[in-house]
């Protein structure tokens, strides 16, 4: 629950030592409980967008030299008076300054506290407050540039722009329901409505989708290294990381947990994971880690399997992780590792049967790492080119919505094409302008916000 | 004319102004439920005349005239005593969008409407205009005829249509009336405004009157009527009348370039009307000049009675100049030689934006004093008889202290209507329609009894005959329900009965279960079976059955609609001190003042933006003992 009659006060910037950091103060009473604690200057005297030097002190005692920012409402990101006091960042320091404000009456903010006044003072819609979420959280420069363009207000539009459509759709319907004396085909030409409906539900399509493309704007793209005991995975991802991570030797199954690392290339932010050796197939249960392997084979956008490359083709377990990920190969990338010894064409006769791509490594000697990290790149990058200039939505929140409401869309369209009855399918599409709705928190329930804003850090 | 004689009595429980389909309602149900009524009309001959065309019912209208009757009202039980030509509309479709409709004859409708006023206990009837209104310190107190002569009575009811300063235009002449051949009314607005009522004008139109005997039905399209016509009011068991089709044509291309002629004579479009009209019932020039793509429109010869001399030209609403009107009648195919009666007109009259009002109808502003009809911007009888019903029960309701009658959308028509008109307030003229009604697929026109006569039977508004039988229709229901839950139809006899079509049945199946699927329809298997139920009988049960998966969402949407409506909003709420409440949510509010969360959403000015805030902030109130046990820890 918020209450936005009381003062809140929370760090703002990231915790932990460096120059300088941020709490900020927000509420009716805000600049009044900070010039309490304020010396050298009257705050409550100066004007709004204003910067003061000074310091603040606990009962005549100096706890550091501070610059504050003056905002008044509803010039504030909160649309309330704020105030923001930039201190040294030394968490000491820090939470001396906030119990100070909190024994002036001020209390600590919940996570997302701040965004939510944003919200509730008409500063943002949903999606806006969502994106200022998202522009905080997420690890790519293109993710930033999507959270601008949500903060922008571009999905609100987009979102209009389909409830529109399913507005007039529905008013077709209901022109037909309501005007028996008319000539129906003057309203509604012959199959006309479920194209119309059809095609919207494309485009909801396309923006539920697009949830899984912004897994990798907000780094959550996953590249998984596997492989039989001993063909050199963690080498490789060590070169790939560029230095020496992951603890390495000869003994087979050194990897026993699952080890990953964050890298970036060409802005794009992935993670690098390393798991334990396979053996022949999965069916050795007795493998310690054998399970947790498979789970992240599952869900792991990117497979790089590590092939000796002295080794006999692999095929019962080729068969088996396509089980795993479903068929989709595309998903592999074949490293041949150790590429600097002889060559066996044998082998690479089967890869290249298969149609997989594969590229040629010396981990330890780093040839062929380039090449892998384009490939890397070119996957991910095919797959989020065909959305690239296009918006995409980034919470799982709005993912579901919109799935509903794609079921809405198809249910009516089925009813229409079995002549099931307009007065059916208008109940479909009424609910979803209440359900779309939702989405930009414009007829939103309490509970959803809850959820919404405690997804936030605190401070934002 | 009026005589006041000295045995007359001045002194009334309820007074109702005018009698038209309102007034009718509301002097009707008053009276039933024990109070002494007078209606007051500049003629009581007049009472029950059509205005426009001559009929009852249609698109959500005949919903609302079920309803009526399943109050106890009037309109169905006349419609039914002099309907020449009944239809059920949209049979097509789905039974929840069906809606009965009926030429009446309409001098006989009148008569009828007279009869059975006149037959009612407690109820005079004056024949006066009326020339203000008797208000003291903020409360009605009676009212004044236009003789000097004053009634008082504890409450008014105001049903004047469109006779409050009416003036009617035809090409660029005009002049004051009421309706055709009728004086206007003035005194009232003017009494109202005095004391802070706010009033509006709209504007609504009527086609020419033709002679019958001047038209050529052999080149019309003929359309029959439903052979058996099926009754509007649950108490009649059928009807007797001769039925008589009604006619079809169209205009063409030559009608339209005769009526474009008149374009610069038109009062519309040169602005000398600048009040609303109503944009689902345009006038024929507003057609062809919004729509100048479509060749033709078409155009309904609607009977005004067996033997009546008149036939209404539906779709021809006009105001343009006589000569043109005339013309352009004599392009259509039909009307070479028709000859006009009447002229098409327009008229604009006085109305009072609805949300002056409480639920009840009674004025925020004035105490005991009740509005209905199309003074509340509605247009149709149907919509007026509503009005008058609802206005009539609960101005009697508050004299014998009982609670007020107050229907919502969830229920009924009505409830729909009076909703829309005290939140959204509108600007043009109102029609009901089944689109305005979310809750549509329970709200249909089989099931208005079953709905409402619970209502009926609290408010003293049903006879003992129609209580008994809407008691023996639910347990009807109530029995074949359970007949189809709890009885298979075995291979042979599905055989037997559907021979002819649907898939084969394997094994035995219960009867609830095989009239899911479309093409079986319940009817049937009960003529096989020799069971015998009425029509709406069979027709709830297998509705609820068929659509069983729609029929459970919608119960979904009202529970969650309901919550809302059970969600109050104390009366001195202030408004003004939610800073993140839009200005104009804050005037809306103030000014509206709902009683319940759910009415505050229907405000029309009230954003959802504004709605989330005002939800949030209620709701932390209501929670703010979790909140500070939250914080100390």
């Amino acid at each position: 629950m918020f209450n936005s009659h009381d003062t809140i006060v929370a760090l703002a910037s990231a915790r932990g030592r460096g120059s300088i950091s941020i709490i900020r103060v927000s509420g009716k009473d805000s600049i009044d409980l900070v010039n309490q604690c304020f010396k050298d200057k009257n705050l409550t005297t100066v004007d709004g967008n204003t910067i003061h030097f000074g310091y603040i002190i606990d009962q005549e005692k100096m706890i550091d030299q501070v610059l504050v920012a003056v905002y008044k409402e509803p010039q504030s990101y909160t649309g309330e008076n704020s105030v923001e006091i930039t201190c040294h960042a030394n968490p000491l320091i820090i939470d001396n300054i906030i119990n100070i404000l909190i024994n002036k009456g001020a209390r600590l903010a919940r996570p997302g506290e701040f965004t939510f006044r944003a919200f509730m003072n008409d500063k943002m819609n949903l999606t806006q407050a969502e994106a200022v979420a998202e522009l905080v959280s997420t690890k790519s420069l293109q993710g930033v540039r999507n959270s601008l363009r949500q903060l922008h207000g571009e999905l609100h539009n987009r979102l209009d722009e389909i409830l529109n459509e399913i507005n007039d759709i529905r008013s077709m319907l209901e022109a037909v329901l309501d005007f028996p004396e008319e000539d129906e085909t003057l309203i509604v030409k012959e199959g006309h409505i479920s194209e119309r409906l059809e095609n919207i539900e494309t485009v909801v399509q396309k923006l539920s989708d697009s949830y899984n493309h912004a897994k990798i704007l907000s780094g959550s793209i996953s590249v998984t290294i596997i492989g039989k005991t001993n063909v050199g995975k963690s080498t490789l991802m060590n070169a790939i990381l560029g230095e020496d991570r992951v603890i390495t030797s000869h003994i087979p199954g050194t990897t026993r947990d699952i080890i990953h690392e964050d890298i970036i290339i060409d802005d794009i932010h992935f993670k690098l994971i390393d798991t334990a050796g396979l053996r022949d197939s999965f069916d050795d249960i007795e493998l310690k880690g054998i399970e947790r392997t498979k789970a992240k084979i599952e869900i792991s956008d990117i497979l790089l399997w590590v092939i000796d490359h002295t080794e006999k083709w692999p095929s019962k377990l080729f068969n088996q992780i396509e089980t795993i990920i479903k068929g989709e190969t595309n998903k592999i990338i074949i490293v041949l590792n150790k590429s600097d010894l002889k060559t066996n064409s044998r082998l690479e006769n089967e890869i290249k049967k298969s149609g997989i791509s594969t590229v040629h490594t010396s981990a330890l000697s780093g040839k062929g790492i380039q090449k892998l990290k384009s490939t890397i790149l070119e996957k991910i990058v095919n797959e989020s080119q065909k959305i690239s200039d296009d918006l995409i939505i980034t919470n799982l929140r709005q993912k579901k919505i919109l799935d509903k409401v794609k079921l809405h869309i198809r249910q009516a369209r089925k009813i229409i094409e079995k002549r099931g009855g307009y007065e059916f399918a208008s109940i479909d599409l009424r609910e979803i302008s209440e359900i779309m709705g939702e989405i930009s928190g414009e007829t939103t329930t309490e509970d959803i916000l809850d959820r919404i804003f405690s997804n936030f850090c605190i401070g934002k | 004319m009026f005589h006041v004689k000295h045995e007359m009595n001045r002194d009334f429980d309820i007074i109702v102004v005018g009698g038209g389909h309102a007034g009718i309602e509301a002097s009707s149900a008053a009276s039933r439920m024990g109070l002494r009524v007078v209606l007051v009309t500049m003629e009581r001959k007049k009472i029950g005349l059509m205005s426009c065309n001559p009929a009852i019912g249609g698109i959500a209208k005949g919903q609302l005239v079920r309803e009526i009757d399943a109050l106890g009202g009037e309109m169905g039980k006349l419609t039914d005593k002099t309907g020449i030509h009944f239809k059920m509309l949209n049979k097509s479709r789905g039974p929840a969008v069906w809606s009965p409709r009926a030429q009446v004859d309409r001098k006989y409708y009148a008569i009828k409407s007279q009869e059975r006023l006149s037959s009612l206990k407690n109820l005079s009837i004056i024949d006066s205009m009326v020339a203000g209104l008797i208000i003291q310190s903020k409360r009605i107190r009676g009212i004044i005829l236009n003789n000097g002569e004053e009634l008082t009575g504890k409450s008014v009811i105001l049903t004047t249509g469109t006779f409050l300063n009416g003036m009617i235009h035809i090409g660029l002449n005009n002049f004051e009336a009421g309706r055709a051949g009728e004086k206007p009314a003035k005194g009232i607005t003017e009494d109202l405004f005095k004391v802070g009522i706010k009033s509006g004008r709209l504007k609504t139109g009527t086609p020419p009157r033709l002679y019958k005997d001047s038209i050529d039905f052999s080149s019309l399209i003929t359309q029959e009527p439903d052979m058996p016509p099926l009754p509007f009011s649950f108490s009649s068991k059928s009807i007797d009348r001769k039925q008589i089709p009604c006619h079809m044509t169209y205009t063409n291309k030559k009608t339209h370039e005769i009526l474009r002629e008149g374009f610069d004579q038109s009062p519309m479009f040169t602005g000398k009307i600048k009040s609303r009209g109503p944009r689902y019932c345009p006038s024929i020039e507003d057609k062809i000049n919004r729509f100048s793509d479509r060749e033709r429109h078409q155009l309904f010869l609607e009977p005004e009675g067996y033997t009546d001399s008149e036939v209404y030209l539906n779709g021809f609403s006009t105001s343009l100049p006589e000569k043109i009107q005339r013309k352009a009648i004599g392009s259509v195919l039909g009307l070479e030689k028709a000859e006009i009666v009447r002229l098409g007109y327009a008229v604009e009259y006085d109305y009072f934006p609805p949300y002056q009002l409480n639920y009840t109808l009674e004025s925020r502003i004035i105490e005991n004093l009740y509005f209905a009809g199309q003074i509340n911007g509605t247009s149709g009888y149907e919509e007026a008889a509503a009005q008058g019903l609802v206005a009539g029960i609960n101005a009697a309701a508050k004299i014998l202290n009982l609670k007020p009658l107050i229907i919502n959308r969830s229920e009924a028509y009505i409830g729909v209507l009076v909703d829309d008109l005290i939140n959204k307030s509108t600007t043009e003229p109102y029609r009901m329609f089944t689109s305005r009604a979310e809750f549509r697929l329970s709200l249909r026109q089989d099931n208005a009894d079953l709905r409402l006569s619970k209502y009926g039977i609290l408010y003293g508004l049903l006879n003992n005959d129609e209580i008994i039988q809407v008691e023996k229709k639910l347990s009807e229901i109530e029995d074949l329900s359970r007949f189809i839950e709890g009885t298979k139809l075995s291979v042979e006899d599905y055989n037997a009965c559907f021979s002819q079509k649907s898939p084969v049945l394997r094994h035995a199946e219960k009867i609830e279960k095989l009239i899911k699927r479309p093409e079986i329809n319940l009817q049937e298997i009960l003529a096989y079976l020799k069971l015998y139920y009425s029509e709406n009988i069979i027709q709830e049960v297998e509705f609820n059955t068929k659509y069983d998966g729609y029929v459970k969402r919608n119960q979904q949407l009202i529970d969650r609609f309901n919550k809302y409506e059970d969600y109050t909003i104390p009366f001195t709420f202030d408004y003004n001190s939610l800073e993140s409440l839009s200005k104009e949510a804050k005037e809306k509010l103030s000014t509206v003042r709902p009683s319940t969360f759910g009415q505050a959403s229907r405000i029309s000015g009230v954003s959802p933006a504004d709605i989330t805030v005002l939800l949030i902030y209620l709701q932390r109130d209501k929670k703010i003992g979790n909140v500070s046990r939250e914080t100390q820890i």
